[in-house]
C-alpha cells in the first residue's frame, strides 16, 4: 500500500535568506536518501517558514522487497586500520571486499523491511546530511553537550507515517519525534499533511513558500490600489520578505516629503537593505513617496507609524552625509585611498586605482575616480551604496555620462550585468585585479571559505566576458600580471595557470546552475578548454557547450555513436594517443579495398572542406553547430563501411590506411570537444 | 510610560525573578557588556552561569558632540548572559518584553539574521538583531567561539538596547528627550540633562585633545602588563590590561592616530592578549 511520509523540524528562526535554497536543498537530500535505500515514492514537496522546514513524500511503498546495494569503500593503497574499519561498521569479513576502479565495495544485503522502521534512519540521515549556508551548535539539554549542527536550534520534530506518530529520538538534539507541533507557545496535534497546513493557517501560518509569496504580492496589490503608483518589483526582495513573515499583513507607509530629494537609488536601495521595504514608483517611472512593508502581527496605526519613524531616522543620517559628502571635491579625496588598505599584501586602494588605469587607459577618468565613495561619509555608513554614490558624486561634479555610468557599473556582473561598454569594461578589470592580486599571493578559496568573494569576481567575469565579447580578457590578465610583478615575486605562468583552471571551475558551475548543460557535456568542453590552458576563451566554450546541448536536445544521436564507435575501434587498437600521429600520415586511395571505404573517404573530405567554410580563422573558431551537424551526417557512411571491411586487418599497410581514416575522423570531433569525457562517465 | 529608570528596574527584576545574578557594571571602559568578564570569561567552560547587568559601553568613534538624535560614545547596555542556553529562552525574552510594557501582539517582532563577530576578542556567534516595529532593540546571539576557543555549554546573549528600547516606548525621536526618572515639571530629568555635557565633552576628547604619544604608551604599558600578569598565573587582572589596551586602541583610532595599514595590526594584538587570557582561565 502507498502512504505518506511528513515531518516538520521545528527551529528558531530560520535566515530570510536561505530560505529557498532550502527548500530545493532538502528536496534532493531526501530524494538521495530514499534513492540510497531503493525507496519507491511518488512526489516529494518542501516548504520552509519563518521557523520550519518541513518535507512530505507521497506514495511511499509500506514495506519494500530485499534487495542488494554496493557500498564504497576506502581506496585499495588505504592503511591496513581504514579498510577493518570499513569491515567492522559494516559486520563483514576480508572475503566480501569486491576491487572497483582503484577503491574497496561490499554488496551489502538488505532484508524485506517495513518503511516505517527505517524513518528514524532516515530521519537522522537527513538531518546530518542537509547543508546550510552557515550552521550552530546549541546546548543539547539531553546529553549534556554541544548539539549536531544546524542553520538555528531546533525545539521540535513531527514525524508522520500517514496519520500515525513516529517516535523516536534524535540524539544529537536532544528531542523525541511526536506528533506535535507548536506555534506561539500553543501545541498542536496533527494527523496529516493536509491538516498541518490547515491549522498552521488559522493561526496565521502560510505554510508554503510560493503561496506566501503569492500571498505577499496580492497583498500589496490591493494595498496600494487608488495610490496611482506600483511596486518598484525586486525578486531577491520579495524572497527575503517571503522568509521574514509566516503571513503577510501588509504595510503602506509615507516616506517624508524632506527626503523626496535623495537621489531615488539612495533611497530604494536603504528601504531594501536596512528595512526590507519596497519602493513604489509613479506611472512615469519616478520614485514615489510610498514604501510597502511586510508585518508579522495584524497592521495597526502604531505599526505603521513605528516603520515610518525608523525610516525617517535612517534617512535624516543618510541626508546629513549625503550633503557633508558633496561639500568635499572629489580631487581632493584621492589621496585619502592611499590611507585605506585593500590587502596587506597587494596595496592600499589608492595602489589598486592605479593598477586599474594600466588596466583600462581608455577610461582612465573612470578609473581613477570609481574607489573615491569608498573614503565618503555615506558609504563609510552604508556600503551597500559603493558604486552608487560614486556616480552621484562624479555627476554633481560635472563628470560625463560616460563617466558616471562606468563607475556607477565597476560593481556589476556576478548578477546583473553592465550595460554600457565603458562599465563593462571597468567591472572587468575591477575584478580581474583582484582575481590576479590574490592568485599572486596564494590565496585561493578553499571549501566553503572564500573570504575574499572570489568566488563571486570570476562569476562576474565569466558573465561580462560572454556579454561583452569584444572584450581582450587575456590580455587584461596578462597586464594585471604585470602590474603585480612590479611589487610581488610569483611564478606567472603557473598562476595564469592556476586562475584558467579557477575560471573553468566557476564556468562548470554557471554552465550547470546557469544554463542546464548537462555534466557531460561540460566536462568534454571544459576539457578541451584545459588542454588550451595557455589561453582563456570563456566565449568560445560556451558556444561549443551550447551547441552540443542544442545537438541533445534535438534528440539527434548519430553524433555521438559514431564517436563511439570510432573511438572505440582506436582505443582497442592502444591508438587514441597516437592519433594526432596518425592523422598526418597521408591517406593513399589506392590502398583502398572496398568502394565503401572511398565512400566514407569522400564524405569526410566533404566534411573536412566544409570546416573551412565555417571556420572564423582570426578567432580560431567554427559554427559548432554546422559542425555537429556534418559530422553527424557521416554516420551513414562510416557504417557501411564497418560493415563491408574489418579495421584492424592482417596487412599493416591497408590497416593503418584505414586507421589514419579514422584518425582524420576523429580529428574533427576533436576540434568541437574532448569528447573522450564523454564516454568514461557512461 | 515607564521612565528610563524603571526600564532597567524592570528588565533587572524580571530576569532577577528567573534566576539571574543581577550584577553591577563592570568599572572600566569597555565596548560593550559582552566585553565583561562575567560575559567573555564565563562563555569558556562548563560550569552554568545565569546573570544580567546594565553595561555602559563607550565607543569612542560614536561620539557626535551631543548633536545626532541616537548616535553617543556613551549608551547603555541591558546584558543577559544565560548558560547553558536554556530551551525557552526566545520565549523568556518575550515575556520579558511584555514585562516592560511593550504588547507584543500589537507590535511586528521579528528576528532578523545577524550573525555577531569581535574580532579584538576571537569571538564568535550566530543569532538576530530583533526588530520591533522596523527598529532594531535586541542583539540576541549564541556564541559559537571566544578568545578562539570553541563555547562546548553553549551560551546565548540577550542585549537590549536600552535607549532605543526607552525611545520606543516613549514615542520619542530623540534619545535626548528620553524622560529618566518618569517625573514631569521641575522634578524631571532626561537623558539630556544627565548625559549631553558628557556626550560634548568626551566627543571633544575623543576625536581633538586625547594625548596621541601618551596613549601609545599606554597601550604599550598595558599590552605588557598583561603578558606580565597571564606570566604571573592572574587572569582577572591580566585580562583588564587587555580590555584597556583595547580602549586605548579604540580612542586612538577615534583620534585618527592609527592608520587602515595599522588597525589590523593593533586588532591582532589585542586579540592575542585576549586569546592568551581566555586560554589561561
Amino acid at each position: 500500500m502507498m502512504r505518506t511520509f511528513f515531518f516538520e523540524i521545528l527551529s528558531e528562526e530560520i535566515p530570510a535568506k536561505m530560505q529557498k535554497s532550502a527548500i530545493n536543498k532538502s528536496k534532493e537530500v531526501i530524494g538521495r536518501i530514499l534513492k540510497d535505500i531503493d525507496i519507491h515514492h511518488e512526489e516529494i514537496y518542501a516548504s520552509c517558514t519563518t521557523r520550519r522546514l518541513c518535507i512530505c513524500v507521497t506514495g511511499v511503498d509500506e514495506e519494500h522487497e530485499k534487495y542488494v546495494s554496493e557500498k564504497r569503500g576506502p581506496r585499495i593503497d588505504a592503511p591496513r586500520s581504514a579498510i577493518d574499519g570499513f569491515l567492522r561498521s559494516n559486520n563483514l569479513t576480508n572475503a566480501d571486499l569486491i576491487e572497483d576502479g582503484g577503491y574497496f565495495c561490499v554488496r551489502i544485503e538488505h532484508k524485506k523491511q517495513q518503511f516505517i522502521d527505517q524513518i528514524p534512519d532516515i530521519v537522522s540521515s537527513f538531518v546530518r546530511a542537509m547543508s546550510w549556508p552557515k550552521s550552530m551548535y546549541w546546548y543539547n539539554h539531553q546529553t549534556h553537550t554541544r548539539s549536531w549542527l544546524w542553520v538555528r536550534p531546533v525545539r521540535s520534530v513531527l514525524c508522520l507515517w500517514d496519520s500515525e506518530p513516529v517516535v523516536f529520538n534524535i540524539d544529537g538534539w536532544g528531542i523525541t519525534t511526536g506528533n506535535v507541533t507548536y506555534h506561539k507557545g500553543k501545541p498542536f496535534i496533527i494527523t496529516s499533511f493536509s491538516q498541518y497546513k490547515n491549522v498552521l493557517k488559522d493561526n496565521f501560518v502560510i505554510v508554503d513558500y510560493n503561496e506566501r509569496q503569492q500571498a505577499i504580492l496580492d497583498a500589496c496589490e490591493t494595498e496600494i490600489k487608488g495610490k496611482g503608483v506600483s511596486i518598484k518589483y525586486d525578486a531577491s526582495l520579495l524572497d527575503e520578505m517571503t522568509g521574514l513573515v509566516d503571513y503577510p499583513f501588509v504595510v503602506v507607509g509615507d516616506i517624508d516629503k524632506s527626503f523626496m530629494h535623495l537621489p531615488a537609488d539612495v533611497l530604494s536601495t536603504l528601504m531594501k537593505v536596512h528595512q526590507k521595504y519596497f519602493s513604489t514608483i509613479t506611472h512615469n517611472g519616478e520614485i514615489a513617496p510610498f514604501f510597502i512593508a511586510i508585518s508579522n502581527c495584524h497592521t495597526n496605526e502604531t505599526v505603521r507609524l513605528g516603520f515610518e519613524k525608523v525610516l525617517r531616522a535612517r534617512l535624516s543620517d543618510a541626508a546629513f552625509f549625503y550633503y557633508e559628502d558633496l561639500k568635499s571635491p572629489l580631487e581632493e579625496n584621492i589621496k585619502k585611498l592611499d590611507n585605506i588598505v585593500f590587502h596587506e599584501k597587494l596595496g592600499t586602494l589608492g595602489q589598486k586605482v592605479n593598477r586599474l588605469r594600466k588596466l583600462v587607459p581608455e577610461i582612465d577618468r573612470a578609473a581613477l575616480l570609481c574607489k573615491l565613495d569608498l573614503v565618503s561619509n555615506m558609504v563609510g555608513e552604508f556600503d551597500v551604496l559603493q558604486g552608487i554614490m560614486g556616480a552621484h558624486y562624479a555627476a554633481k561634479q560635472g563628470e560625463t555620462t560616460d563617466v558616471v555610468n562606468a563607475i556607477a557599473e565597476h560593481y556589476k556582473g556576478h548578477n546583473s550585468l553592465p550595460c554600457t561598454s565603458n562599465g563593462a569594461r571597468l567591472a572587468l578589470a575591477d575584478k580581474v585585479d583582484t582575481l590576479v592580486g590574490f592568485f599572486c599571493i596564494n590565496i585561493m578559496p578553499t571549501g566553503s571559505k572564500d573570504p575574499f568573494a572570489l568566488r563571486r569576481a570570476a562569476l562576474g567575469i565569466i558573465r561580462i566576458s560572454l556579454a561583452f565579447r569584444h572584450i581582450d580578457l587575456n590580455s587584461m590578465i596578462n597586464l594585471a600580471l604585470a602590474n603585480y610583478s612590479n611589487f610581488l615575486v610569483f611564478d606567472k605562468e603557473q598562476v595564469f595557470k592556476n586562475i584558467v583552471t579557477f575560471i573553468y571551475e566557476r564556468l562548470a558551475v554557471y554552465f550547470k546552475e546557469q544554463k542546464s548543460i548537462q555534466h557531460d557535456i561540460i566536462r568534454s568542453v571544459l576539457s578541451f578548454g584545459e588542454m588550451q590552458a595557455n589561453k582563456l576563451d570563456i566565449f568560445d566554450l560556451h558556444e561549443r557547450a551550447m551547441s552540443i546541448q542544442a545537438y541533445f536536445e534535438s534528440g539527434e544521436n548519430d553524433f555521438m555513436q559514431l564517436f563511439d564507435r570510432v573511438h572505440g575501434l582506436l582505443s582497442t587498437m592502444s591508438l587514441n594517443a597516437n592519433c594526432k600521429m596518425l592523422q598526418n600520415c597521408c591517406i593513399r586511395e589506392t590502398l583502398f579495398q572496398d568502394t565503401s571505404e572511398i565512400d566514407a573517404y569522400n564524405a569526410l573530405t566533404n566534411v573536412m572542406k566544409f570546416f573551412a567554410t565555417i571556420r572564423d580563422s582570426e578567432k580560431h573558431t567554427i559554427n559548432y553547430t554546422e559542425a555537429i551537424k556534418s559530422v553527424a551526417t557521416l554516420k551513414g557512411v562510416f557504417d557501411v563501411m564497418f560493415d563491408s571491411v574489418q579495421i584492424n586487418c592482417e596487412d599493416a599497410t591497408i590497416r593503418n590506411n584505414r586507421l589514419a581514416l579514422l584518425a582524420n575522423l576523429w580529428n574533427l570531433y576533436a576540434q568541437i570537444a574532448n569528447f573522450v569525457c564523454f564516454l568514461k562517465s557512461n | 510610560m515607564p521612565s528610563f529608570q524603571q526600564l532597567i528596574l524592570d528588565l533587572q527584576k524580571f530576569w532577577a525573578d528567573y534566576g539571574c545574578v543581577i550584577l553591577q557594571p563592570y568599572d572600566m571602559e569597555v565596548g560593550a557588556g559582552t566585553s565583561s568578564p562575567a560575559t567573555l570569561l564565563h562563555a569558556l567552560g562548563n560550569a552554568s552561569w545565569n546573570t544580567a547587568y546594565v553595561q555602559p559601553s563607550r565607543r569612542p568613534s560614536d561620539g557626535r558632540y551631543g548633536k545626532n538624535p541616537n548616535r553617543m560614545q556613551l549608551y547603555y547596555q541591558f546584558q543577559v548572559f544565560l548558560k547553558p542556553a536554556p530551551v525557552d529562552s526566545q520565549d523568556l525574552y518575550l515575556q520579558s518584553l511584555m514585562f516592560i510594557g511593550l504588547d507584543i501582539e500589537q507590535h511586528d517582532i521579528r528576528f532578523v539574521e545577524d550573525d555577531w563577530e569581535n574580532p579584538s576578542l576571537g569571538a564568535t556567534g550566530i543569532g538576530w538583531e530583533v526588530w520591533c516595529d522596523g527598529m532594531e532593540v535586541t542583539q540576541y546571539t549564541y556564541f559559537q567561539q571566544v578568545g578562539g576557543i570553541d563555547c562546548n555549554v553553549v551560551p546565548v546573549e540577550i542585549t537590549y538596547g536600552l535607549e532605543r528600547l526607552a525611545m520606543f516606548i516613549q514615542n520619542v525621536d530623540n534619545c535626548f528627550n528620553i524622560n529618566w526618572n518618569g517625573k514631569d515639571g521641575p522634578k524631571k530629568y532626561s537623558y539630556k540633562d544627565i548625559n549631553l555635557r558628557q556626550e560634548q565633552e568626551f566627543s571633544k576628547y575623543n576625536f581633538e585633545l586625547a594625548s596621541i604619544d601618551m596613549l601609545f604608551q599606554h597601550f604599550k604599558d598595558h599590552e605588557q602588563e598583561c603578558v606580565n600578569l597571564l606570566r604571573a598565573g592572574v587572569v582577572l587582572p591580566a585580562y583588564e590590561q587587555c580590555l584597556k589596551a583595547n580602549h586605548i586602541f579604540n580612542l586612538l583610532n577615534a583620534r585618527g592616530a592609527i592608520s587602515t595599514t595599522e588597525r589590523a595590526w593593533y586588532i591582532s594584538r589585542v586579540r592575542a592578549l585576549a586569546k592568551s587570557c581566555c586560554d589561561a582561565w
